[in-house]
């Protein structure tokens, strides 16, 4: 079964939901810090060391935390769901999928499309830390569509 | 324009043994669960089972191919080239693994109880022990050298930015994953690979960004790329294609498609994953060094010179940069800590490979009726000695150009003679073992004498024209269904888990 778009930010919300308050937390403190990091790096020219980083930086952290999160979550789910389903889960059915040849080309084409983006101007080169970032939810769907299989196997001792 | 004194953020030795022990103790916990939950006998141990998911099956390949040089390599081809450089570092890089597809397919459907390709070279041509034997060399030293690559590359980035002995460094790294992949073979190792492969994605996204923000903003290092001439944003420099490309290009997919880490995957994969998790693999792995590669464009933007401040090494632009510019300590540490997870789960895909590659084919047909406990014990002794091996290489300083000459060479020798043998029922033992030989033969002295360009072509012609002059004069044609009787390792009673045995009990 598949998720729609729809379906997935509606589980993506309120899988959140309860941890709503941790997350405004760590979005809080980030922002203060940036509130007064905003000034110390606009005039610093050296390359002394310090603790702060730019609004960019702590808005790709705080989304990579969250990412994080979710991630081992999922990994968590398949890890106990294949533990729970050692021996009933004999299923060897064969491979049917058609991504082929067009996929290929498909994937081809877009990396090599964002690399030469790069020369199209500054805002481009903030593509790649944006793939690199979101790559991992591919990986958590792709781990949420394990975990729905194993719920449907018995568990090993039921059998 | 803006400028910025490059300056070397002063760490500490102990800060890396710290980062290096740090991420080990996260890997050895998830391995020992790993361990204890889904690792029952040898089956488990070098295959995990066949009960690889998509997603662990996708992240896991993920981070077996994302080597701890190639972490480095995508700045450091950016910083010499240009984005043709990246291009052509790239591409071919998430191509080499969906190139796979179509071979994992075919021997997945014909062979389903298989564990390595010099098995399935074995049964194809009906047990010819030659064609078994190169192969299974090739395996082995395409394992060993991926292991010897990421140690070395690894302790020289950990040593520059902590100051700690290379030496040490090794040892440490060689010793953690050792341990946890003894522990739960590729289970451990698919697993723990899918949890570096986030620990590489995510912090390479925030860290690049920072360094943008650091050094002036995106707008400063183009414009600043931007001056110092066109073809730097061009992905049509023909240099970068003739430099290094079209080699790499080849080495790679040489090197999925003969290479034991994936083929472990491919069998260890459920059934119907197997296309689509190399291909999510591949299509995910891009982001990877299209982001890293960023860094080597900042290299340039601040006239990094490779003489005086690389030592000659343009994979060291990306771990340079990110010392030298005054970034936050912990960014810094979450460079290295994507620098070690690639390091960690690549050595941790070949000693598994290496695990599987000894089990089916070195011991299991010199000991046909070598008992569970014993065959559990040399393979996980078969992982150790290769540890130790490739520590004793990176320790010693020797350099290792022979090893890496002999697993292109063989590599590239049996390529096409191998994926002959998937497709073409004509394709004879003679002509795989002959073809191999003679492109050997003849093309390594090409290689050493005109390059490696002329040596890797004249290496695939050769390689090509004598399987297909002996294949069609053989009016025989193999069944490849007679591959279904491969069997998998004995799944008795005499169970290596004790833990779990009493569990389900």
């Amino acid at each position: 079964m598949k998720l729609s778009s729809v379906r997935l930010f509606h589980k993506f919300s309120a899988a959140l939901k309860p941890h709503r308050h941790l997350l405004l937390a760590i979005a809080a403190s980030i922002f203060a810090i940036q509130g007064r990091s905003l000034a110390a790096t606009n005039t610093a020219n050296s390359t002394k060391s310090s603790l702060f980083v730019s609004t960019e930086t702590a808005i790709f952290f705080f989304i990579g935390v969250i990412i994080l999160f979710f991630y081992i979550k999922g990994m968590a789910g398949v890890l106990s769901n294949a533990a729970r389903t050692y021996s009933s889960d004999t299923e060897d059915s064969q491979d049917t999928s058609t991504n082929g040849l067009i996929g290929t080309v498909l994937a081809l084409i877009a990396s090599a499309v964002v690399i030469w983006s790069y020369g199209l101007g500054s805002y481009c080169l903030y593509l790649g830390p944006i793939l690199c970032l979101l790559s991992p939810i591919g990986i958590i769907y792709f781990m949420t569509l394990d975990v729905q299989r194993y719920k449907e196997i018995p568990s090993s001792r039921q059998l | 324009m803006q400028t910025i004194e490059l300056v070397k953020t002063t760490l500490t030795p102990i800060q890396g043994i710290f980062t290096l022990f740090t991420l080990g103790f996260v890997l050895l916990a998830l391995a020992y669960y790993v361990r204890i939950t889904l690792v029952k006998n040898t089956h488990d141990f070098v295959i995990a089972g066949r009960r690889l998911g998509f997603g662990f099956g996708v992240a896991g390949i993920i981070s077996i191919w994302t080597w701890a040089m190639a972490v480095m390599m995508s700045s450091a081809m950016t910083y010499q080239y240009g984005i043709s450089g990246l291009w052509w570092f790239t591409v071919p890089n998430g191509f080499a693994v969906i190139v796979i597809i179509p071979f994992a397919r075919r021997l997945r459907a014909k062979m389903p109880h298989g564990y390595t390709i010099g098995e399935f070279v074995s049964s194809r041509f009906n047990g010819e022990k030659f064609a078994r034997v190169v192969m299974t060399v090739g395996l082995f030293f395409g394992a060993l050298l991926a292991i010897i690559i990421n140690l070395k590359g690894t302790s020289l980035v950990i040593s520059t930015v902590f100051g700690v002995n290379q030496g040490t460094v090794a040892i440490i790294t060689a010793i953690i994953v050792l341990v946890y992949t003894v522990l739960g073979g590729l289970w451990a190792s698919i697993s723990t690979s899918t949890l570096t492969t986030v620990f590489i994605t995510v912090p390479a996204a925030f860290v690049v960004t920072a360094v943008l923000s650091r050094v002036g903003g995106a707008e400063f290092v183009w414009q600043t790329v931007s001056s110092k001439g066109g073809e730097l944003f061009s992905v049509a420099r023909p240099e970068a294609a003739i430099g290094f490309g079209i080699t790499l290009a080849l080495g790679l997919c040489t090197a999925t498609i003969v290479g034991q880490d994936f083929w472990q995957v491919v069998w260890g994969l459920k059934g119907r994953e197997v296309s689509r998790a190399f291909f999510w693999a591949g299509a995910l792995f891009y982001p990877i060094p299209i982001c890293l590669g960023i860094l080597g464009l900042v290299g340039i933007a601040l006239n990094v010179d490779l003489a005086t401040n690389l030592n000659g090494d343009a994979a060291a632009v990306g771990p340079f940069v990110i010392s030298h510019i005054g970034l936050p300590t912990w960014l810094i540490f979450s460079y290295v800590f994507v620098i070690l997870s690639a390091c960690y789960s690549t050595i941790d895909g070949s000693l598994s490979a290496i695990a599987s590659i000894a089990a089916i084919d070195v011991i299991k047909p010199l000991a046909p009726d070598v008992s569970e406990r014993k065959l559990f014990f040399y393979t996980r002794l078969s992982m150790v000695i290769a540890a130790v091996i490739a520590t004793i290489v990176v320790l010693s300083g020797v350099d290792f150009v022979t090893i890496v000459l002999t697993t292109y060479a063989i590599r590239t020798a049996v390529l096409i003679p191998f994926m002959l043998s998937v497709f073409w029922g004509r394709m004879t033992a003679g002509g795989f073992v002959w073809g191999t030989i003679a492109a050997i033969a003849i093309g390594m002295p090409i290689h050493a004498t005109y390059g490696e360009l002329p040596g890797s072509i004249a290496i695939l012609v050769i390689s090509a024209i004598i399987p297909l002059i002996l294949g069609f004069q053989n009016q025989d044609r193999f069944d490849y269904d007679q591959l279904k009787q491969a069997e998998d390792l004995s799944v008795s009673s005499a169970t290596v888990n004790p833990v779990v045995q009493r569990v389900s009990n």
